[in-house]
């Protein structure tokens, strides 16, 4: 099982490389694009410039480090969709991408999957979680109509759900989160404006504000209103997000590849989550622990290495350890 | 124009009555709101009672969900064989086309992608036209996908009318597409981890949970300074408002209106 890991700089590559990571994934939003589109028509979904690099020479740099350590890197082009007047634009950057040698792209726009073929190029295309796929038979026909090399599942699917798609389909290789960055939201279903902040200064994303909450009929029931404000405001993001303790269970589902999420985030912390999650890989595949071994180290190594205890309404896939 | 109606419950039926020529019926965000057959049945019904072709909405699925609306779509084929089918999910294409039916696939608004959320409409007025050009549009009318629409039998797309503005031509293009617009609830975001879960009882840790159907009591109204419309929500989905059609629609291509009397869940 891979551990994927996200990279904002070439600088990156070489600590997370050490921390454990198989392979990388980055975004590349160049200056043309940026200044055409702004970042709230951010080309690959991260809405800060933290998350990306600008510059096709950085992104050679990076991929040269990946290969140099027989590591390999991806490139986010994961828009839900492009719009036909981007097209030019988007086949001088697929064109940058593929001559610095990137390894695949991460997708989730359909139409330009099939104009990334048309085109000639026949770089691996990885389906991104938002492309939400949540059965077998959505797999199947993606992977066939879209000439897929990997589909990365969404972050609401539950093990036994994974287990099954997976299982089923043995011919295709699924990717999955596994730390950081969860939200209510099912990514590719989601069509909430990001990116706004610099324009209208709305800095939260609607997935994070403060809300106020009314029953929209008169009979106001305020037990169900003090509920569901606690729902909303327990929320799913935030840091800690972890589905460690489901490696043991995704592992023997036959799951290729595990995702840590955030690109933006420090080296400081990207280090430690590949780290912890690589060291979980190799603990599980070295020493082949049974299932309830596993997950009582990865909750004591989570602890040492977070200095907190597991959150419920943090955890990614609460069924292999309800907290 | 053509005026459909769309109902998702059985329960709502009556409220698909007036000068309606097609009947919109079936869950199009949640698989645990798919019709029993006999509910089906009775939307048949009440569509042939009031002259009133059918299309049968399906939502996004996972293997289970995909599962539970087989049943349906034997009695569609069997009742109704020249109905239409909303799909939201890839894998509900894939199961109409191992079916030899003559049921017609329509693309559903939650592949189409479009972006709704309502804090867009602050960008109007405060980015050029390069830059909101895309946040009215989609990405699925490119020459390209619309030849591959045709060859898995799709001529229809199913349309939001987000607060910022719809910048959508289906006519212009071959093939030429078809759009039907739905009128006044726009979808804006959906999940499986449901707010509504459990509402009325403990606090619990947001997650997939078996429903009680808290959705059929209550529905939510958000609101934050922020925002520029109150959002709804029902159920697991948030839905927003927007009472002002576009104009031109047909020479854009979209033909059909779908009124939502209720919001849709």
């Amino acid at each position: 099982m891979h551990v994927l890991a996200p990279i904002s700089s070439p600088d990156d590559v070489v600590p997370l490389t050490e921390a454990g990571a198989d392979e990388f994934y980055c975004g590349l939003l160049p200056t043309e694009w940026l200044e055409r589109y702004g970042l709230v028509g951010s080309i690959n979904r991260r809405y800060e410039m933290a998350a990306q690099m600008t510059d096709s020479s950085e992104l050679a740099r990076a991929i040269k480090l990946a290969h140099d350590r027989s590591t390999s890197l991806f490139v986010t082009l994961n828009a839900h969709y492009y719009v036909p007047s981007q097209y030019p634009f988007l086949a001088r950057v697929v064109d940058d991408i593929v001559s610095a040698g990137a390894d695949g792209l991460l997708v989730a726009d359909p139409a330009f999957m099939l104009w990334v073929r048309e085109q000639g190029h026949d770089i691996p295309l990885h389906l991104s979680g938002g492309g939400a796929v949540l059965n077998p038979r959505a797999a199947s026909f993606m992977w066939r109509a879209f000439g897929l090399s990997r589909i990365v599942l969404p972050r609401h699917l539950t093990i036994a759900e994974i287990t099954e798609l997976v299982t089923s389909l043995p011919d295709i290789t699924f990717e999955v989160f596994i730390i950081n960055e969860p939200c209510i939201n099912v990514d590719g279903l989601c069509t909430f404006q990001h990116g706004l902040t610099d324009i209208t200064g709305d800095d939260l994303n609607c997935c994070d504000i403060p809300w106020n909450l009314s029953l929209g009929s008169d009979d106001a029931d305020p037990v169900a209103l003090r509920t569901i404000r606690s729902h909303v405001a327990s929320g799913r993001r935030g840091s800690g997000a972890c589905g460690a303790c489901a490696l043991h269970d995704l592992q023997r589902a036959g799951v290729g590849a595990v995702k840590v999420v955030g690109r933006g985030l420090p080296i400081k912390d990207k280090t430690r989550d590949v780290a912890f999650i690589a060291g979980l890989v190799r603990f599980l595949e070295e020493e082949g622990p049974d299932r309830d071994a596993f997950i009582t180290e990865a909750k004591r190594r989570h602890a040492r290495e977070y200095r907190t205890l597991c959150k419920p309404r943090l955890c990614y896939y609460p069924e292999p350890a309800p907290r | 124009m053509e005026r459909a109606v769309y109902v998702a419950r059985a329960a709502s039926l009556q409220l698909a009555e007036g000068d309606y020529t097609r009947l919109y019926f079936g869950a199009e965000f949640c698989q645990r709101l798919v019709p029993t057959t006999k509910e089906l049945g009775k939307a048949i019904d009440h569509a042939a009672a009031h002259d009133m072709t059918f299309t049968l909405m399906t939502p996004y699925v996972t293997g289970e969900g995909l599962a539970s609306l087989e049943p349906l779509l034997d009695v569609l084929a069997d009742r109704v064989p020249d109905a239409e089918v909303v799909i939201n999910d890839w894998g509900t294409l894939h199961l109409l086309e191992e079916r030899s039916d003559a049921l017609t696939p329509v693309f559903g608004r939650l592949l189409t992608k479009q972006k709704r959320g309502p804090r867009a409409v602050k960008l109007v007025g405060k980015v050029p036209d390069t830059m909101l050009d895309p946040l009215r549009s989609i990405g699925v009318t490119a020459p390209l996908f619309r030849r591959f629409l045709a060859t898995h039998g799709i001529a229809r797309m199913e349309l939001d009318n987000p607060l910022h503005g719809l910048n959508v031509d289906l006519a212009a293009g071959d093939p030429p597409l078809v759009g039907s617009l739905y009128t006044p609830y726009a979808y804006v975001s959906t999940t499986r981890m449901c707010l509504t879960n459990a509402c009325d009882r403990t606090r619990e840790a947001v997650g997939i949970r078996p429903c009680g159907r808290e959705c059929d009591r209550f529905t939510f109204t958000r609101t934050h300074p922020s925002m520029p419309v109150p959002l709804i929500l029902r159920g697991n989905t948030h839905f927003v408002r927007n009472d002002v059609l576009p104009e031109s629609l047909e020479e854009r291509g979209i033909d059909r209106l779908v009124v939502e009397p209720e919001v849709p869940l």
